[in-house]
Formats: structure tokens, sequence, C-alpha cells
């Protein structure tokens, strides 16, 4: 074997050697999975609250539940009543709740409290019976509303 | 006087290499028990106060604990740096840093001092504790106790009281731990409507419970006082007297009778619940994704990772027969695992190495003899480093290993020239007696040392700027460099004893030994025919290089600036979840359990522990709304893969801000804090609200200054507080005092301690607390019932003012004060122009009383100290050249050896973009490696080149000089290069993170070198003579003459 010969073998060798890793290096950066936005929060103006809208897979993670607004006698008149875990307080003190005028999406209503009785709100005002509000999960709507969320 | 160590050691020939083959063997079998771990110590020294106040909102916690503490106590202790504090609800956390350099067991003996007068502090919690000092990678193990039949109460004191006692006492564990406890108390739950029917004041109640039982901390009480049984005297006989607990059960304790003349006479169990139960909780833990409780051994700085992980581990088996019902998972997380797993890889790549590197010596030079010198020196010179610092009790850390790998190149150029040298000048008399072959060894050996000393000093020299780098970056890269620089010594060490011993004996009197080898005859072919011709045009020669040098400065140009720590394939991995300041511990539990139970269903992960909040003195300074995931992926599956997905999955959970690392790096980027901040103003003061609206004033100052760009201030969380303030004329109208208002409040919504039950050898409190309605809700505590002194009852709500208002989740004081940052970055001027600006600026704005601003001068030093940096290595450009110019007595070749060596990195420049960043330690141990490398061949060329014209070299003789030295470098480069194959073939697996660039970048620069000190340099030298164009004639007439013997 000539001189030149064993010397392009050996650049061969060097070169095939380098580019085996260069590939695998580039081969694992593709990996990582493309993401779809988990929450789009619209911020609101003075008058209307952000409306929060989450992806399907956001709403299993989290495991939101629902609940509807009832009345103390059942239907129509009466005072309204909300459970316990829909009241979160701003900074201030004052009561909201998060309403779902459609499903995955969230808006924040505030709440008059009257009384709170074991699991049970009665309300001097706040969203119609029938609306549906957040019982579980609703921690997290604040946080997202806060604009808590992405990787430190 | 290198010569008189050459002789002495052949004197003693024998026995050298025999004490040299000794200490081989020992150091092998040693380095195995060997004290390793991942990173050396990289926290500065430190000192951390903790004082726990249950239930304390974080502005009492400042105000009754933070500062007395830290304003009489703790404020001047000799020798600290920097005073911080973080108050947070339920906890006060003082941290005192200390100058580099500092001994942390003295300055532990300075706050310990100071901490014996904290007994002057108010009654609110316990009694301030320093921390135990910790490594900083300090969690060792995780253990997880979960249990189908034992409630976690009866865990947590068989936790309390048998296994953390147990677990304490292994030499090396600072702390456990217990995420979760659950303290089993005594609660007389308080009704205050029930009170009021039975006309029982909450004072008496409080006595009648605390009298029941021996000891009471309440000095109001008499049982605080409980008295000795004392001993009956007769005439023959002591008996003593000893008084037996007759309560134990809620039952009993419900027995005992109300204190004050009552019709009819009541029992405590009338007018409330007597139960077991816990204390409020300020964090909790699920092993798994099942409830229970989660122990976190950590260890001290000195302790050995892997050995206190045995401990621990053999610690559980032998209590687990006495754990009937509870399922013990010790291995929830294991550095030590990552340690075995890269210390196999490790080994398997060092053998693989070994293997290579013999099999390429003995088939390129022919010969048993002339190999086994270097098969015993090169690994000898390492080991020998390697066990060296074993003997200084220091940890081998992966820094250790960088610093050992870079120094192989030299290692082994080393061992191969000296062993080139000895051959080539035996071979002119192979026949000759032991005798003669002593003084030729000698001779040679001695000579050839002169150059090699004066570039490893250069090398050192080269890299005393890293030496004196602060912070984590010094603290990670001086283990690196004292490694090197060991390997180094021990290898002049080894050359100069055990070398020439040994090629007297293998070496004379055997001409098969000493002759030339086909590799050399092709390497001479090689360079006949293609170097030195080029060699007689050396412009294209030049060009060429200048071609190379521009490659190289684009590509570093090019370069991104990467994590200087490539991450480690640890297959434990880290999860933090922060929700909004004011998340309840029940929703953060739900939550993390839920991305938990997510976690653990994905492919590769084996386990999870799901912690919320903090525990009694442990590691985590967090509130309830911030919980960890640890995680641990499976040893075969995609490391990157799965930590992709784990990151996407995190990501999912809308709400919570998340954190995914190794708990290596997570630490190291604790200790780095907010260094990467370029402009801080901080202005200190008393009012939050005064405070913020002069830190918005400072923000408008800055945003006109240029070069400032998007100041911002960095406001702290706040988050809702229900705030209580009484009404003087109102309360006086009951004839309550706000203290009295406060102290039954307080006991019905917090609970107050009463006593202590004692019980075959534990300890149990007794609790006097308000039922789970008065705390529900913000009304409820509007209707708490306060007993007044007329006998009567009034609402809360009817004496005080219960509101909400947003208070800091955490408040925060540098050097003693509540401080706000403002921050901004810097673009387009020099930092210290613009701190300078600043300062000059902020001394005409107008600040409230007793507040100040202040530039932080981090960034400012940092700029400086870059400044300096680059003045200390012009400065040492300059020694350099000074010091090469007196070993070759030559300016020209000097300025030719400062030109042409750096040009040897051009490999490993060009390399880099498939081994990492430029800035990675890995590349840059490499590059260090390749300098040291280049310089040490030039300077033996250079001082072989004028041994051959006896006056300063120029001309012809550095292209003969070239052609001699052509064997043993192309050698060496083969050598290294072989050494350095097996890892870049294995990959990037664990234990290789940082080896795998590093060989990747030597072998780059490998090839580079060579072609700089075989061509370059003769090449520059020869120019420098008006003759050059004789360079041809004169090489090819050596050539000539060196073959003919054949």
């Amino acid at each position: 074997m000539t001189t030149r010969n064993v010397c392009w073998l050996a650049l061969a060798l060097v070169t095939m050697m380098l580019g085996v890793t260069g590939c695998s290096h580039a081969a694992a950066s593709e990996h990582a999975p493309a993401s779809r936005p988990a929450a789009k929060v619209e911020a609101g103006d003075g008058s209307h609250p952000a409306r929060i809208t989450l992806s399907e897979e956001a709403v299993r993670r989290l495991g939101i539940e629902t609940q509807p607004v009832r009345t103390a006698n059942g239907s129509g008149a009466g005072a309204a009543l909300v459970p316990y875990s829909a009241v979160v307080y701003d900074a201030e003190g004052s009561a909201w709740a998060f309403t779902s005028p459609s499903q995955r999406t969230y808006v924040r209503a505030p709440l008059k409290i009257l009384a709170i009785e074991n699991d049970r709100v009665t309300l001097t005002s706040g969203p119609p019976p029938g609306t549906e509000l957040v019982t579980v999960g609703a921690a997290e709507l604040v946080g997202a509303e806060a604009g808590i969320n992405g990787e430190e | 006087m290198i010569a008189w160590i050459v002789g002495s050691g052949l004197r003693f020939g024998r026995l050298v290499v025999a004490m040299a083959l000794g200490v081989l063997a020992i150091g092998i079998v040693q380095l195995h028990g060997a004290d390793v771990d991942v990173y050396p110590e990289f926290e500065p020294p430190a000192v951390e106060v903790q004082a726990e106040a249950l239930g304390l909102s974080a502005q009492e916690v400042e105000q009754l604990i933070t500062v007395p503490l830290e304003q009489d106590l703790l404020n001047g202790i000799p020798w600290v740096e920097d005073i911080s504090s973080r108050s947070m609800p339920g906890l006060s956390v003082i941290e005192l840093d200390f100058e580099p350099g500092t001994d942390l067991y003295e300055a532990r003996q300075m706050v310990q001092e100071r901490m014996t007068q904290a007994k002057a502090l108010p009654n609110v919690g316990t009694p301030p504790i320093m921390i135990q000092p910790t490594a900083s990678t300090s969690r060792v193990a995780m253990i997880g106790l979960t249990s189908k039949t034992v409630s976690t109460m009866q865990m947590s004191v068989l936790a309390r009281w048998q296994i953390r006692p147990r677990l304490m006492s292994i030499p090396g564990v600072a702390n456990v731990s217990v995420w979760g406890q659950r303290d089993r108390q005594l609660q007389v739950q308080v009704d205050p409507d029930r009170l009021r029917t039975r006309h029982v004041s909450l004072t008496e109640l409080i006595e009648s419970t605390g009298n029941a039982l021996w000891v009471s901390p309440l000095s109001f009480v008499e049982a605080s006082t409980p008295g000795t049984g004392g001993f009956v005297e007769t005439p023959n006989q002591r008996l003593g007297v000893q008084h037996v607990q007759p309560i134990t059960t809620a039952d009993q304790l419900a027995d005992v009778a109300v204190e004050g003349a009552h019709d009819p006479p009541l029992r405590i169990g009338d007018v409330a619940t007597v139960a077991e139960d816990h204390q409020p909780l300020i964090g909790d833990a699920s092993a798994d994704r099942t409830p229970g409780l989660l122990l976190v051994v950590e260890r001290f700085p000195d302790a050995d990772t892997t050995q206190v992980t045995r401990d621990v581990e053999a610690a559980l088996d032998a209590m687990t027969p006495g754990l009937t019902g509870i399922t013990v998972e010790p291995r929830l997380f294991r550095p030590a695992t990552y340690l075995s797993v890269a210390l196999g890889h490790l080994g398997v790549a060092g053998l693989l190495a070994l293997v290579v590197f013999l099999a390429v010596l003995g088939s390129l030079l022919r010969s048993w003899r002339a190999a086994a010198i270097t098969a015993v020196s090169v690994p000898l010179s390492l080991t020998a480093a390697a066990f060296v610092l074993h003997l200084r009790g220091e940890t081998l850390t992966t820094m250790t290993l960088v610093g050992l790998a870079a120094a192989v190149a030299v290692v082994v150029d080393d061992s191969v020239g000296d062993v080139s040298d000895v051959r080539q000048r035996l071979r002119s008399d192979p026949t000759a007696g032991e005798q003669r072959a002593t003084s030729v060894v000698g001779d040679v050996l001695a000579a050839r040392r002169g150059p090699l000393v004066v570039a490893a000093v250069v090398v050192l020299l080269a890299l005393t700027p890293l030496l004196l780098a602060g912070g984590v970056t010094g603290a990670l890269a001086r283990p690196a460099i004292v490694s090197f620089a060991l390997a180094l010594a021990s290898s002049l060490v080894v050359a100069v004893l055990v070398t020439p011993t040994l090629a007297v004996l293998l070496l004379s009197g055997h001409e098969s030994a000493v002759r030339v080898s086909p590799f050399d005859r092709w390497v001479h072919r090689v360079f006949d025919r293609i170097v030195a011709p080029s060699m007689g045009h050396p412009v294209r020669g030049l060009l060429a290089a200048a071609l190379l040098a521009g490659v190289a400065v684009t590509a570093v140009s090019l370069a991104e600036p990467g994590g200087v720590l490539p991450p480690l394939q640890d297959r434990n991995v880290l999860v933090r979840l922060q929700a909004a300041p004011g998340t309840s511990l029940t929703e953060m539990y739900r939550v993390t359990n839920r991305a938990a139970a997510e976690l653990r269903g994905l492919d590769g992960v084996v386990s999870t522990a799901a912690q919320v909040g903090r525990a009694i003195t442990a590691d985590e300074v967090v509130d309830v709304d911030a919980g960890q995931i640890w995680l641990q992926v499976a040893p075969d599956a995609d490391y990157s893969d799965t930590l992709d997905v784990i990151r996407a999955t995190v990501r999912g959970y809308v709400g919570l801000r998340s954190s995914v690392k190794t708990y290596a790096q997570d630490r190291v980027d604790v200790a780095r804090g907010d260094a990467g901040k370029q402009l801080v103003v901080r202005v200190y003061g008393n009012d939050l609200r005064i405070l913020g609206d002069t830190a918005r004033n400072v923000r408008e100052v800055l945003s006109t200054i240029s070069g400032v760009q998007s100041p911002s201030v960095e406001v702290p969380p706040s988050e809702p507080t229900v705030e209580i303030q009484v009404d003087l004329t109102k309360a006086q109208r009951f004839g309550l005092r706000p203290g009295d208002v406060r102290r039954e409040a307080s006991t019905l919504v917090s609970g107050l301690t009463v006593g202590s039950l004692y019980e075959q050898q534990k300890i149990f409190d007794v609790v006097v607390r308000g039922g789970r309605s008065t705390r529900q809700s913000i009304s409820s505590l509007e209707s708490l019932l306060i007993d007044t002194p007329s006998g009567g009852h009034v609402r809360l709500g009817e004496v005080a003012r219960v509101g909400v208002a947003p208070n800091p989740a955490a408040i925060m004081h540098h050097a003693v004060s509540r401080s706000l940052d403002v921050t901004a970055t810097i673009h387009g001027r020099g930092a210290e122009e613009v701190a300078d600006d600043v300062t000059e600026r902020l001394r005409g704005v107008s600040m409230p009383y007793e507040y100040r601003a202040e530039v932080l001068t981090d960034a400012a030093d940092r700029e400086s100290g870059n400044r300096q940096l680059a003045l200390l290595v012009l400065v040492l450009a300059l020694v350099v050249f000074l010091v090469l110019q007196a070993a070759t007595r030559s300016w020209r070749a000097a300025a030719v050896l400062v030109g042409c060596v750096p040009l040897a990195l051009a490999g490993c420049v060009l390399v880099t973009p498939f081994a990492g960043s430029l800035d990675s330690v890995g590349v840059l141990g490499g590059i260090g490696a390749v300098l040291a490398l280049s310089l040490r061949q030039s300077l033996v060329l250079v001082r072989r080149a004028g041994q051959l014209r006896r006056e300063p070299i120029v001309g012809p003789a550095a292209g003969v000089a070239a052609r001699e030295l052509a064997p043993s470098v192309v050698m060496g480069a083969l050598l290294t290069g072989a050494v350095f194959v097996p890892p870049v073939f294995m990959g990037v697996l664990p234990g290789l993170e940082l080896l795998h660039p590093l060989a990747l970048t030597v072998l780059g620069g490998l090839v580079s070198s060579t072609m700089v000190v075989l061509f370059l340099v003769p090449l520059c030298l020869g120019v420098l003579a008006p003759d050059s164009l004789r360079l041809r004639t004169a090489t090819a007439r050596a050539a000539h003459e060196t073959e003919v013997p054949q």
C-alpha cells in the first residue's frame, strides 16, 4: 500500500468517525415533540375580565370539574348557593368564581358572599342559577390568568 | 541537578523499578475505595439559621424573629461577606455568606457564640437553630414509607422516634428530614358556642388541660413547675416516690375536671371534643403515587455518597422486620446509582483505551522491550497522580478526570519522546554494555528535561487566570487544574527516576530493541516525499497556514456560548412546580400528585416521589404553593427523548411554572443565583409601599441613562391575607385589651400547646385548639367568641375589623434591611461606565427619610474583573514570550513559537460543533492538552535544531530536526489518539459526558498539532534564514546519511 493511499484511508476513517458522531447529535435534537399551546388567555380590559381557553389535554391534566349554581329552594327564588371550593379571593379580599360560559372556556365572575357554612356558600349576588362554576382546579386558573406558566 | 537525580536513580536501578511497580499496583487497588462524586464542593462557605413559628404570617415572622436575630445577634460576625434573610409564613431563614477561604467550622463557631443569646427572643415558636453543614449536592437518599393498614400519624411516630434517630447516627449523615410528618397530638377541640353554653371560659379550659398533665410550657399554668416525687426514708431503706401519669388516651383526658366551681361538676369532655389529631401541616408528601412519608437523607460536605448510601440501606434493612405493615421504598432517589453506572462506563472506556494503546504501541515499535517502557511509564504516571490526590483525602470528581485526561497527551509524549531519543543514541553503539548504556541514557534524558520543564511552566502560567476565577467556575476549575499539574509533575518524576532504569535494563545490549523500526522508516519516507519539498516553497505553505487560521477564527466567532457544564445523564430528575402565591396545601397536593401520576405513566419513568411545601429543618425553603416531583428514568430508556417528553408533559399543566433538571444541575443553578443580571440597583427601606414607589422612581431615572435597557422593578409576589385589627374603643367597652383578643383568637385558630405527655420514651404534645369550623372561612373568624372579663362573650367581628389585604408572600432582607431590586440590561456601553453614571444620577435623586439606593457592584465588578483578566492574560503572554526567549536564546524563535503554536488549536476549534460549545469544560480541557503538547514538541524541535547548528537556530537545521523528531511526534499522536478513540466511539454515556467532548477535541487537535510542529514551525524558522533555498538539498543529504547503516 503506497503512502498516498494510506493517507487517504486515514483521512477517510477520521471523517467517517466525525460524521457518525455528528449525525447522532443531529438526530437526537430532532426528537423534541411539537407542542400545542395548552392555554390561551385573552387579556381583559376594564369592564370585561380575561377569558381563559384551555386545550382538552390541559383540562384533563388539571382535572377541572364544574357544578351549576343552585338555589336554596331548588328552583327559581331563594338565595344562590355555590360550593366552597369554587371561591377564590383576590389580593384585596374580593371573592370570585370561575364561570364556564362554554366548554373549556373560563371567565372570572364576582361574588358577594352572605355566609359560609361547612361546604356551602350562600350568595347575595353572583352568577345566575344554572351557571357552571369551576369547583376543582380554580387555583390553577388564577395562576393562568396571572401569567404563571412555562419553564424557568 | 536533574542529571544528578537521573544518575542516583540509575544507581539504585532495580530497587526503583520494583518500587514503581509497587506504587502502580497499590494505586490501582486503593483507587477502588476512593471517594467519588460528581462535582467538587462549589458552594462558598455559608451558614444558615432557621427559626420555625407555625402559624405566624410573613410580616410577623419578620418583626418578631428575623429583625431581632439579624440586627442584634447576627450582624457584625467576623468574616461575613453578605447577610440576607427570607421571612415567610411560619419560617425565618437567615443566610450568612462568608469570605471565600473561610474555614466553615470556624465560621460556625462564630455564629454559635452569638446564637447562645437567642433566648431573649419572643416565645412564638421553636428557638432558632443553625442548620447542619451539608454538601453542595447534599441529598443522598430519599426513602418512602407507605402503608395500607398503618395510619400516617402512626408512621410519623415511628419515623420520628425510631427511624430518624437510627439514620442520624450513621457517619456522614448530616440531616434527615421527614416530609408529610403528622405529629401525634392530643387535641382538645373547642367549639366556642359549647363553651358559652356551659359558662366556661377559654382560659379555664386551658388551665384545666395544662394542669391535668405533668409538664406545661405555659408560665401562667401551675404545671409549669411539676415538682419532684421525693423519697420516703425509713431507718433501713430509702424508697423513691414516683407519680405515674394516668392519662394516656383521649378518653382519659376527657374525664378530667374543669377548673373553677361548676354546678354540676364538669369534665373536659363535656365542653370540648378530645381527639387524637395532628399539627397544622407545612408540607406533605407521597411516595410512588401513594400518600405517605418521605424521609430525605442529607450528607456532610466530606462524606462519600456511595458509602453513606450503602450504610443507610443496610440500616433500613435491619429495621424492616420491626416495621410490619409498612412498605419501605429506599430507592426513590439514589445519586449513588449514577455514580456506579458512570464509574462502570469509565472503567470500560479506560480498559478499552489501555488495550488499544498497547496494541498500537506494539504494532508501531515491533519490539516488546521498547514497548514495555512506555507501557509501564504512562499508566504509572497517571495512577501515581490519582493516588496522590486520594492520599490527600480529595474526592475524585468529573473535574479531576478532566484534568487527568488532558494530561494524557503530555504524559504519552514524555514517554514516547524519551524512548525514541534513547533508542536513537543507543543505535550508534548497539552492543554497549550496561555501564556505557547508563551514561548515554543519563545524558539523553537529563538533556531532554530542559525544554520540557519550560513547556510545563508556560502551560501552568497560561492556566493561572482560571485558578483566580471566583464563584462556581473557580470552584469547579481548581480541581481540574490541580490534577493536571499533578499529572505533569508525576510524569516528570517518572521520566527522571523510572524511565532511565527501565531503558538501561531493557534496551542495553539488545540490538533488536534499538534498531530503526519499519514505522520510523515509513514516517521518514512520507516526510521526505511530502513535507520536505513543500518547505522549499515557503510562500505556499504560509498561505495554507493563513487560510487555516482564517477558517479557525471564523469558526470561533460563529460559535455560540453554550453551557459550561454539559448536562449529565443522571437518571434522577427533579421537576419543580410553582403555583400562584397563596394556593392551598390541599390543592397543591392534588395537582402535584396528578402530575406525578401522569409522569409515572410515561414510558421510561420507573418511580416518582412528590413533595409539597416544606418539612422541619429541610433543604427546601418554600411555602405550600411549591411542589417537587423526583423521578427516576429507566436505565435502558433513551435519556434525552424521555426528558423531552417529561418537559412537554409538565408544560401542559396550566397555571404552574415548572423546571426540569437533574439534581446536580439544580444545585449549581441555585449556587450561581442571579449572576446573570447586568445592572442591579438595590433600594433599601422600611415601608413596602414607599419602597415600591421609590423603586419605580429609580426605574424612571434609569430609563433616561443611555446604555440602560428595559429597567424593571422585581416586585415580590403578594397573597391575600386576613388582617384582624382590634378597634380600641369598641374593645374598651367590653373591658377587652388587644392582647387578650389576639391570644384567644390565636388559641382557637392556631392552637396552643399546653403540655406534654410522656409515653414509652416518646413525648407528645397536648394542644387546645378550635374545632375545624372555627377556622374554616373569613366569616367563621368573625364569629369567634372572645371571653370578656365580666364572664360574657363577644364576637370577634364586634371588637375588631376583619378584612383581607395583599401581603408579601415572602419578605427579603439584604444587609439587614428590606430591599427591592431594580434590574436592567446594559447595551452599547461598558458596564463600569454605566454604573458610574447611575451612581452619579442617584445622588441627585431625593429619597424619603431612611431610604437609600445602591448600585450592586457585581456586574461592574465582573466587567472590571474581566478587564483585569484581559490585562493579566496580556501580561502572561509577555512573560511567556520572555520565558521562551530565555529557553531558546533567540528572539525570532520565540516569536515563531508564540505565533505558530496557537494555530495547532485550529483542529480543536473545527471539531467543536460536534463536541459541544466552545466554553464547555470538556472542550477547554482538550484545548489545554493540545496546547501543552504542541508547545512541548515545538520547544524540543527548536532545541534540537539549535544543537544541530550549535548556535541560535535558523535555516535548514530546523528541517533536519523536524525530520528527526517526526517519528516520535507521529507515534505520540497515534498513541494519544488510540487512548481517546474508545471514549469517542462509546458516545455520550453516563460518566463520559465530559470525557467525550474532551476526547473529540484532542483528536481534532492532534491532527493540526502534528502538522504545525512538523511543517509550519520548521518552515517559519527556515523563512528567517537567508539561505532557505538550500533546505531541500540539506534535508535530502541528511536523509541519505541516516538511511545508509541499514
